[in-house]
């Protein structure tokens, strides 16, 4: 499955991967290739560079922990991603689209990619570098869920855009989601010392 | 049933269409100053006037009762008619109630910029505008339940449940919220001390999101929704359902504000776990507005109010996700007075309110104007640009909020570990980013506005009367909206 072909011409790309569905396993493959690159950059910026925080010295990251963190980080993107396919599956004939694993992966992928093209920016973990270059990378992405999902996926235009905007709704609350397991973890004294435990008070 | 159609009133209704505009354009306008002004904070001018402090209660109270206000005034006082088969009761009375929240507003917005303020979140008007505002309410209450009682159809829709729990409540909170000793014209202290003050304080200011925000909002979605799509809501059961839970449930959960603070543990924990049970009714609204949607996908090509329907289903599911997981204790521990809630309260805002805001607006101007709407593709720009400014909003103040929480609590020594100003400063780009959403969000309302304005005032008629009006009571109205025994039939 070429992903190069989607994001240089979209149209043409995603019509082709409408009339011949790719095999799950290949579409796994790119996601897996392609997922690679947001923690592999992560683990040679951080432990280079060391975190920065946007305030005070950057925090230096052995690279064994950088190697752990970045590790998570593969697996919760690959995790995600399954999962995103599976619902993206689930949810395919409420919208008239292609009840398909490979369709759904595939299509997923080719969407991800400027999202994951754009995770090079960790190499230097700067914020408003990170900032600067993902941001127009969601866009992409989200731009190529909107217009490639009903060509992709085999429904139709108006069907598409819905699908793609539950698709949508699902991915934010996955990161919320995230974010709020993240939040759960740091204060039961797992992940960065946020000078405070579980009982809620100052420590350090 | 009578099948005879009454002549509706809607005399009420183009002036708050307009109005609804107005304060949407003067809100936003206000946010995306403020945005400046974190960014470049020379942008206030040494003004007592465009202070940061001011302003922001601007932008608040003319987003959340100027332009919400105004729209479920607008939608409520439509809508109640059409439902109920029943003419206006009291029309006069229903103009009056249309002009009288907009001088309070235009009274409050003044006091507000010249520094007179009760210091209480969404009720910081001045007692003297609280009184005139309980009036006002108490007369719109009399319009909309006067047309229930009329009502020619014995059952009361959905939407009827949502707009009466939204008046009564909001009167209530309202009424008990403001009770104050006045000092003067513009200053008074509350009557209650304390932690009492506080929590009086929050069960009005979360119950304002609740029922002004949210139980006002999904009268107009379970309203606009089957009435756009041409069919009844996927499950009327689900609709009351959710109706009674979320109404039962939602008044409890406002000690959620107040974690860490003198109030009783137990008394968190309840809003805790209440926070968390609203998210059973919310998503079931969820899930009956979107299977709605996604029976009626061939309406989208003709009808440019659903895809912002269909997108403020998608916040609202994640805005209900959202404030029960920022309720639980340990998470609040971190977001609590960070950006994250400021983008927690957009994505509702923008994402939910705005948007069917904008769907039930799109809808009711080329109804009321007689006339098709002026642009489609200004309305697709209005789509895209809004999607793309919330979006980039929230992102924003997600990365910032956990910056701040993160960095806040860094200690060393048992002393914080980073200065106010330098963690300020760490967050700068997210405030720029935001500052980008915001523009671009107000710019597509801006569009919406010149859009409307061209449909109310510009275009020649293309449309003929006769042909809008069978539009406008198309089998959806009376069909889905009134009956709910049809309704959970087709669920």
């Amino acid at each position: 499955m070429n992903v190069f072909a989607v994001l240089f011409s979209p149209e043409r790309g995603f019509a082709a991967m409408g009339k011949n569905p790719p095999k799950p396993l290949p579409a796994l493959f790119t996601a897996a290739w392609l997922g690679l690159i947001p923690p592999a950059c992560a683990y040679a910026g951080a432990s280079k560079f060391g975190w920065r925080l946007g305030v005070g010295e950057p925090v230096p990251v052995p690279p064994s922990l950088a190697l752990t963190v970045s590790v998570a980080y593969y697996l919760f993107l690959l995790g995600g991603f399954v999962f995103a396919a599976f619902l993206m599956r689930w949810m395919a004939p409420t919208y008239g689209a292609r009840a398909n694993w490979g369709a759904s992966a595939a299509f997923l992928a080719a969407a991800g990619a400027p999202l994951m093209l754009g995770g090079a920016a960790h190499l230097y973990p700067h914020l408003g570098l990170n900032l600067m270059l993902l941001a127009p990378a969601m866009m992409w992405s989200a731009y190529l869920l909107y217009s490639g999902l009903p060509a992709a996926l085999g429904t139709n235009a108006d069907r598409g855009m819905l699908m793609a905007t539950s698709m949508l709704g699902v991915f934010f609350t996955a990161a919320c989601a995230l974010m709020t397991g993240a939040m759960l973890l740091w204060t039961l004294g797992i992940g960065p010392d946020i000078g405070f435990n579980w009982r809620f008070s100052v420590t350090g | 049933m009578n099948s005879a159609r009454p002549n509706y009133d809607d005399r009420a209704i183009a002036p708050l269409v307009f109005c609804a505009m107005f304060w949407a354009l003067a809100a936003m306008g206000a946010g995306v100053w403020l945005a400046a002004e974190l960014v470049f904070p020379a942008l206030n001018f040494n003004s007592p006037w465009l202070s940061f402090g001011r302003l922001r209660t601007i932008h608040t109270n003319a987003a959340v009762f100027g332009f919400g206000g105004s729209a479920l005034m607008a939608a409520s006082l439509y809508s109640v008619q059409r439902t109920c088969r029943a003419t206006l009761f009291a029309p006069q009375l229903g103009l009056f109630v249309a002009a009288a929240w907009q001088v309070i507003l235009v009274f409050g917005a003044f006091a507000l910029l010249s520094g007179v303020n009760q210091g209480k979140e969404y009720a910081e008007l001045p007692w003297i505008a609280d009184i005139f505002v309980a009036a006002v309410w108490v007369c719109y209450a009399a319009v909309f339940f006067g047309t229930l009682a009329r009502r020619t159809i014995r059952p009361i829709y959905v939407s009827n449940w949502f707009f009466a729990a939204f008046i009564i409540v909001v009167a209530m909170l309202h009424i008990v919220n403001s009770l104050a000793v006045p000092l003067g014209w513009g200053t008074s202290i509350p009557v209650y001390a304390g932690a009492q003050d506080a929590i009086v304080q929050w069960w009005y200011g979360h119950n304002a999101v609740g029922f002004f925000l949210t139980g006002g909002f999904l009268g107009m979605m379970y309203y606009f929704l089957p009435k756009i799509t041409g069919r009844p809501i996927w499950s009327y059961r689900i609709s009351i359902l959710a109706f009674w839970s979320f109404t039962f449930t939602y008044i409890w959960a406002g000690p959620h504000h107040l974690h860490y603070n003198a109030v009783p543990d137990w008394v968190q924990s309840l809003g805790v776990a209440m926070s968390l049970i609203l998210l059973a009714p919310s998503w079931g609204t969820m899930i009956n507005g979107v299977m709605t949607v996604s029976g009626a996908w061939h309406k989208l090509k003709t009808e440019p109010a659903l895809k912002f329907i269909a997108l403020s289903l998608a916040f609202y599911g994640l805005a209900t996700f959202e404030g029960p997981m920022m309720a639980i204790r340990s998470v609040n521990a971190i977001s609590h007075f960070t950006e994250w809630t400021i983008g927690h309260v957009h994505s509702g805002a923008l994402g939910w309110n705005a948007f069917v805001a904008f769907g039930a607006l799109y809808y009711l101007a080329p109804v009321l104007a007689g006339r098709p709407l002026y642009s489609a593709r200004l309305t697709n720009w209005h789509f895209g640009m809004g999607l793309a400014g919330v979006v980039l909003y929230m992102l924003a103040m997600w990365g910032a909020g956990i910056t701040q929480g993160l960095l806040w609590l860094s200690m060393e020594g048992g002393e914080p570990r980073y200065g106010f100003m330098e963690i300020l400063d760490a967050i700068k780009p997210y405030y720029i980013m935001r500052l980008f959403g915001g523009i671009l969000f107000f710019s597509g309302t801006a569009l919406m506005a010149w859009n409307l304005w061209k449909t109310f005032g510009g275009a020649p008629v293309a449309v003929s009367q006769p042909q809008l009006e069978s539009e406008s009571e198309s089998t959806a109205e009376l069909k889905s909206a009134s009956e709910p025994a049809d309704a959970r039939a087709a669920a």
